[in-house]
């Protein structure tokens, strides 16, 4: 092709068919890596047919047929744990397919002295599926209830947002969003830092939750001083639609705000003498100061990096300083006592 | 509502929008006038400083003086000008008419550096200096002293410690007690982590103080008292009087980091002054050791400080001449109200002049001196 642009825009075109069409023969899609050889190479395939990407490309398009398969099961909230196993299953495959394929290039000629490179085929494809079936294991350990728990999620605002809008929608999508929140990100958060350099990135990690926990408790609380303003306005909804009538007058208006205002104010009190609400006070300030925090710790690792002095260094600088003013306050009252001592001993 | 709201002839929904417009109309001319919203405007004198912390004397304006002059200590959470807001509602101009003689103490507005200040730090040094400083200016052994709210406390702790120093002892709106389930500040403190607090924030915001206070009260702290201030706009003195008021109420310094901490878990959280625990410097704190004439007022609709924070005090010191007053105001009309003004501040007056120094009685005015 004279024009690079064409070219590569048919190339991507043909890949992506190749992607979508999987592997030639079974679904009669077009070899990916065919594809690609062909572009460059008009005449033909300059690689031979079995090279281990052109399998490896090949074996793809299953997998993202199943991933496309899992992706439509975690949006419609349907068993998306299984529909990922099948993913994972067929991953393995793919991986060790060109484990095997690309092992035994390797170690093609060169005899024992690729062996005692530990250019061993069979090793490596070991070696290499050990770590496929560990991140397996994470997985399932770690990711599925992941999944299972965005599914729940997705089905309870599934069946939230079927309802009619309320404040208890509005609170129960927003316990079932915590919840979610906590069983997947909540839980990756707390696994322990491993040495300095994680606990530097895990600042960031750190602030993202300090943030969606803040977010929680400040809904929550929100919705906990709702609760009396709601509750207040249904005691005296029954009188607005004789306030809207024409013939209203501004003292009626004046009164339904003062019953509206009166209902409120004794469900506030009420509200805010529980141990609950107080409760709800801590959570949500303690959720403030995490982020508040998380801000500072983000801000103090930037600073140290910069010749600008951070808030650890000032505070150490400060406490320093009050304490010395301290000392020479204390000694300066001394000096005064003793100067008096002496005026009297004089006199 | 206003006589305009009353006579308002349109009826419906369309009333009431076209009975504010009225009233915006009037206040926007009153507001586009100079309002005087000075406060704290009684003449004064700085007589003493350390820091950020000032001392002031208020010029006498009668001849004759009561002995010993009146050391006011206030709240670190507010302004000391709540004493004098304005002209016509002021506990300093009232005691000054009747011959006290005031000295107020200033805590000013805490810095980053004073993250550090300790209860030690107010109280033994700072507190103490201002006393020393008046005993010596005013050349007497001892001073009365006059104070409101944590300020009472504060002198509560200090005649406790400097018996020899405290002739008289008026402690108003003042909480002792922190473990009744009367006030909402008792309950929410109790759940508060105050160290994280601390150690996060350094100062404690002026701000977070302030919203702690309008919460105990939310209608009327932020939505009655305003829609009440819109049925006033056309009302000069009024509008003065509110501007006046909501200056003082959001005119709060930050707290001193490691004072809030020990004032909130040891007082509030662990009711240790009632209980005795309390220590100061490493001295224990005994309310016994008052030997002090007291005096204390407390409000019997007080929000802040529940009357039952504060009616035990009397009990709690070992002053054998000691009196409880309970005054019909909530925190702030203690030292506002008409009625303050009328019969508790000559009271105040009247009690200090009773219990003057036998040796001296009334004492001339600092001639030809100011401040």
């Amino acid at each position: 092709m004279d024009n690079p642009m064409a070219a590569w825009s048919a190339l991507q075109k043909s890949w992506m068919e190749a992607l979508k069409g999987g592997k030639q023969g079974e679904t009669g899609g077009g070899d990916p890596f065919a594809s690609w050889c062909k572009m460059w190479s008009p005449e033909g395939n300059p690689w031979p047919d079995a090279s281990p990407l052109s399998h490896a490309l090949a074996a793809f398009g299953s997998y993202n047929r199943l991933f496309d398969a899992w992706s439509r099961a975690s949006s419609s909230g349907a068993d998306s744990g299984a529909a990922t196993e099948k993913v994972f299953g067929a991953w393995r495959e793919i991986v060790e397919d060109f484990t095997k394929r690309w092992a035994s290039l390797f170690s093609f000629g060169a005899g024992e002295a690729g062996k005692n490179l530990g250019a061993d085929p069979a090793a490596i494809v070991r070696h290499i599926m050990g770590s496929v079936d560990a991140f397996r294991e994470f997985y399932r350990s770690f990711y599925k209830p992941w999944q299972e728990s965005m599914t729940k999620l997705a089905q309870r605002s599934a069946e939230l947002a079927g309802r009619a809008p309320s404040a208890e929608v509005v609170e129960q999508f927003h316990k079932a969003w915590m919840e979610a929140y906590e069983e997947t990100v909540g839980r990756f958060v707390k696994i322990p830092s491993v040495g300095p350099a994680r606990e530097k990135y895990d600042l960031l990690w750190k602030g993202v939750d300090a943030m969606f926990r803040w977010q929680g408790a400040s809904l929550e609380f929100a919705l906990e001083m709702q609760i009396p303003a709601r509750e207040a306005f249904e005691a005296v909804s029954g009188r607005l639609g004789a306030l809207l009538k024409s013939e209203t007058t501004v003292e009626e208006f004046g009164e339904f705000y003062e019953a509206l205002v009166k209902e409120t104010e004794k469900r506030v009190f009420e509200l805010f003498k529980t141990e609950r609400f107080a409760a709800a006070i801590r959570t949500t300030l303690s959720a403030t100061l995490d982020l508040y925090k998380a801000a500072q710790d983000l801000m103090e690792e930037q600073l140290r990096a910069t010749p600008v002095v951070t808030r650890k260094e000032m505070d150490e600088v400060e406490q320093e300083l009050v304490a010395l003013r301290r000392t020479v306050k204390a000694q300066g009252n001394e000096l005064e006592a003793l100067k008096g001592e002496m005026a009297r001993r004089k006199a | 509502m206003s006589d305009n709201a009353k006579t308002a002839a349109p009826a419906g929904p369309s009333a009431l929008f076209e009975d504010m417009q009225q009233r915006l109309r009037k206040g926007l001319k009153v507001l586009s006038q100079p309002l005087d919203t000075e406060v704290g405007a009684t003449p004064k004198d700085l007589v003493f400083e350390d820091g950020k912390l000032k001392l002031f004397r208020y010029r006498p304006v009668a001849k004759n003086l009561i002995s010993p002059p009146v050391v006011v200590t206030y709240a670190l959470v507010n302004r000391y000008y709540m004493i004098d807001l304005q002209p016509d509602r002021s506990m300093v101009r009232e005691l000054l008419a009747r011959g006290v003689d005031i000295y107020v103490i200033d805590w000013g507005y805490p810095g980053r550096l004073d993250r550090f200040l300790t209860l030690e730090d107010y109280i033994d040094d700072r507190m103490n200096a201002c006393i020393d400083a008046v005993r010596k200016r005013a050349g007497v052994d001892h001073v009365s002293l006059l104070g409101i709210c944590q300020g009472g406390t504060f002198s509560l702790i200090y005649t406790s410690l400097y018996q020899e120093k405290v002739k008289n002892l008026v402690t108003m709106v003042t909480p002792l007690d922190f473990h009744t389930d009367t006030g909402l500040l008792n309950i929410w403190s109790g759940f508060l982590d105050v160290d994280k607090m601390v150690n996060v924030l350094g100062n404690i915001p002026g701000d977070f103080m302030n919203a702690g206070f309008l919460m105990l009260n939310p209608l009327q702290l932020v939505f009655e008292k305003y829609r009440s201030f819109s049925e006033h706009l056309d009302d000069a003195e009024f509008v003065s009087n509110f501007v006046r008021m909501e200056r003082w109420i959001f005119d709060s310094p930050d707290q001193a980091g490691e004072a809030f901490r020990r004032f909130i878990k040891e007082l509030y959280q662990e009711n240790r002054l009632a209980r005795g625990l309390f220590t100061l410097g490493g001295r224990k704190v005994d309310l016994k050791n008052i030997t002090a004439p007291l005096l204390n007022v407390y409000g019997t609709a007080d929000n802040l400080v529940p009357p039952a924070c504060s009616v035990g005090i009397a009990a709690a010191v070992g002053s054998k001449d000691k009196e409880t007053v309970d005054f019909p105001s909530g925190h702030i009309g203690v030292f506002v109200s008409g009625k303050s003004q009328k019969v508790l501040i000559p009271k105040i007056a009247t009690w200090l002049e009773k219990h003057s120094a036998p040796d001296k009685g009334k004492r001339k005015a600092h001639a030809g001196k100011r401040g």
